[in-house]
């Protein structure tokens, strides 16, 4: 697990935050008005006046005070330093697949993508401590903590998870893809994550009625030889050194003596 | 600059997301114990976020207190709850429905009545709410069947409570979205609801039988999500697959599966462990009378070691005792 922990503290997301906002709080000003515009976003969401989101809505929400000219800076295809940009100049595979999810026609969606990276990231920093102190834990058990945790973000950020179609934040598919060490695509992580939120969101499902639900695309299902192992474990604790007490020894000979005529009454 | 507002959320989110990592990595309880002083601490004891933690340390520590020592911690985290929390924060129910099953656990005939008066309020206040109240109508269903089964009525014919809980469970059952975790949960207070009303209704054994082997067939077949909140205090599916047959008339098998059920769900955490004796003893009560007394003795210890003495739990199973010979 270390070597899933040491990717996931580089990832695109990562580099691109690091590089714009350098350690916190952050004192640059180009992060800052990121942030700025990130916050009006959010409330227009919020406040159900985000569809569509326009450039002019955003700007005039963003306080002290937005223009046309810092939204252009820190949104679109021109901006300083896009999320978009990052993952475009990622090395080949499905990290970098990821742009495709952030390159929209509209700026104001793209500015959307960006907000829930944003909004995210203190869910990511808590997820990322913890599975720091796990002492162990394996790759379903890893992707099971993402969705609890993008689960819980998507509940408290009810208008901006659902902006886009139920889209998740990017940095959250990079790391489902990272976790399952690229065997994912960028497009299934992204279905998976999307449909986790969808089912929380519009269907009512508990998160764990969701995770039940989409075990089966994250958990490996045991394979029909292990069928027999708890029995085999069971009957050796058993009558491994005589020492199980009588009343358990009843009920084990009387169990044992059904399921013999349980099983050789079954016709081949 | 970060305003207060700002600053709060973020370290909300990013406990809250610590809470949601501790318990998807199963962690221990001393972890939850220290993440809810940090929460205690940066947000205030009585935050969302901190309520939340506690209410998570609370459930995982009732795991080795009695039901009488959990009642106190759940009545006051209700009180806190109820001063801070919008009634239908996530984290204001799940508290109350934690309150109120160790209440369910304490087994007082007093409190029958309580229970019931404290669901209805809940169906009450989540009304307007699609998605909370199929949960709180299931809950509903399923103390209306304790108070008929544990209650003073053992009468022949079918009892209001008993009546208005199966038309309860029926609609829930129906209504059943997605959430198969949800639907799991309310089928076997279905089968509960059922295997009560076998004792006056003549069409429910059949219904309680087949209700009880789909739900062994998911149980064999699948992760059913046991682990989840809404399946705290419900029985296995076996139990009620091996009562269920006893109310059918198959005797034999009903003490096969009694068995397996017995030696599947009586480790630690299982909220009642000798259900599966009470079904066993009556399963022997025909053909081996002595044997069905040992086994009914078994459950009265049992019941006697998890539930008060003078809870209706002890009672059914003194009751039972008492039936069979010497």
């Amino acid at each position: 697990m270390s070597f899933i922990l040491e990717e996931l503290r580089d990832t695109v997301a990562v580099r691109w935050r690091r590089e714009l906002a350098g350690p916190e709080p952050s004192a640059r000003t180009h992060w800052n008005t990121k942030v700025g515009y990130y916050r009006a976003v959010d409330s227009l969401l919020a406040a159900g006046s985000g569809d569509p989101l326009s450039w002019v809505d955003v700007v005039a929400e963003v306080r002290p005070q937005g223009s046309r000219t810092t939204f252009f800076a820190v949104a679109g295809p021109h901006a300083k330093k896009p999320l978009l940009r990052a993952y475009q100049t990622a090395p080949a595979g499905p990290v970098r697949d990821i742009a495709e999810f952030l390159d929209h026609a509209k700026v104001p969606e793209m500015l959307v993508d960006e907000t829930k990276v944003w909004s995210y990231w203190p869910h990511r920093v808590g997820w990322m401590h913890e599975l720091h102190e796990a002492d162990e834990l394996s790759r379903p058990a890893v992707t099971e903590c993402l969705i609890r945790v993008l689960l819980d973000w998507a509940v408290r950020e009810r208008a901006l998870a659902s902006a886009l179609d139920h889209a998740p934040p990017v940095c959250a598919v990079e790391d489902l893809v990272v976790i399952r060490e690229g065997r994912l695509s960028a497009a299934d992580a992204d279905r998976l994550l999307r449909q986790a939120i969808r089912l929380r969101l519009i269907r009512g499902c508990s998160t764990d009625g969701v995770l039940h639900l989409l075990r089966p695309e994250f958990r490996p299902s045991p394979t029909p030889a292990a069928g027999n192992r708890g029995l085999a474990q069971a009957i050796d604790l058993l009558t491994r050194d005589g020492q199980a007490p009588s009343e358990q020894r009843r009920h084990a000979v009387a169990m044992m003596r059904d399921a013999i005529r349980v099983l050789e009454s079954v016709s081949e | 600059m970060e305003t207060r507002d700002n600053l709060e959320r973020t370290t909300a989110g990013r406990l809250s997301a610590r809470l949601q990592t501790l318990i998807g990595a199963r962690r221990n309880v001393a972890d939850f114990a220290a993440l809810r002083d940090e929460g205690a601490r940066l947000l205030g004891p009585d935050h969302e976020v901190s309520l939340e933690i506690e209410c998570t340390l609370e459930t995982l520590r009732d795991r080795n207190r009695t039901a009488a020592d959990s009642l106190v911690v759940w009545e006051g985290l209700r009180e806190r709850a109820r001063a801070s929390l919008a009634p239908l924060a996530a984290t204001a129910i799940a508290i109350r429905g934690r309150h109120l099953r160790q209440l369910r656990a304490c087994g007082q005939p007093d409190d029958l009545d309580v229970l019931v008066d404290l669901c209805r309020a809940e169906v009450t206040r989540r009304a307007t709410d699609p998605d909370l109240l199929g949960a709180a109508r299931v809950d509903l269903a399923w103390v209306l069947r304790d108070r008929s089964w544990f209650g003073a009525s053992h009468a022949t014919e079918l009892d209001p409570d008993l009546a208005e809980a199966t038309a309860l469970i029926e609609e829930e059952v129906l209504r059943a979205g997605p959430d198969q975790v949800a639907t799991h949960a309310a089928r076997l207070v279905q089968a509960e609801v059922l295997l009560a009303a076998s004792r006056a209704d003549p069409g429910a054994p059949a219904r309680a039988l087949e209700v009880a082997e789909t739900l062994v067939r998911l149980d064999n077949a699948e992760d059913t999500g046991r682990g989840a909140a809404a399946f705290d205090q419900l029985p296995h599916p076996h139990v009620l697959l091996a009562e269920a047959l006893l109310h059918n008339g198959r005797t034999r098998e009903a003490g096969r599966v009694a068995r397996l059920a017995y030696a599947m769900h009586s480790g630690s955490g299982v909220f009642d462990p000798a259900r599966p004796l009470l079904a066993l003893a009556r399963s022997e009560a025909g053909a081996t009378p002595a044997a069905a007394g040992e086994t009914a003795r078994a459950a009265l210890r049992q019941r006697l070691a998890t539930f008060p003495a003078d809870s209706h739990y002890v009672a059914e199973a003194r009751r039972l005792v008492d039936e069979l010979p010497g």
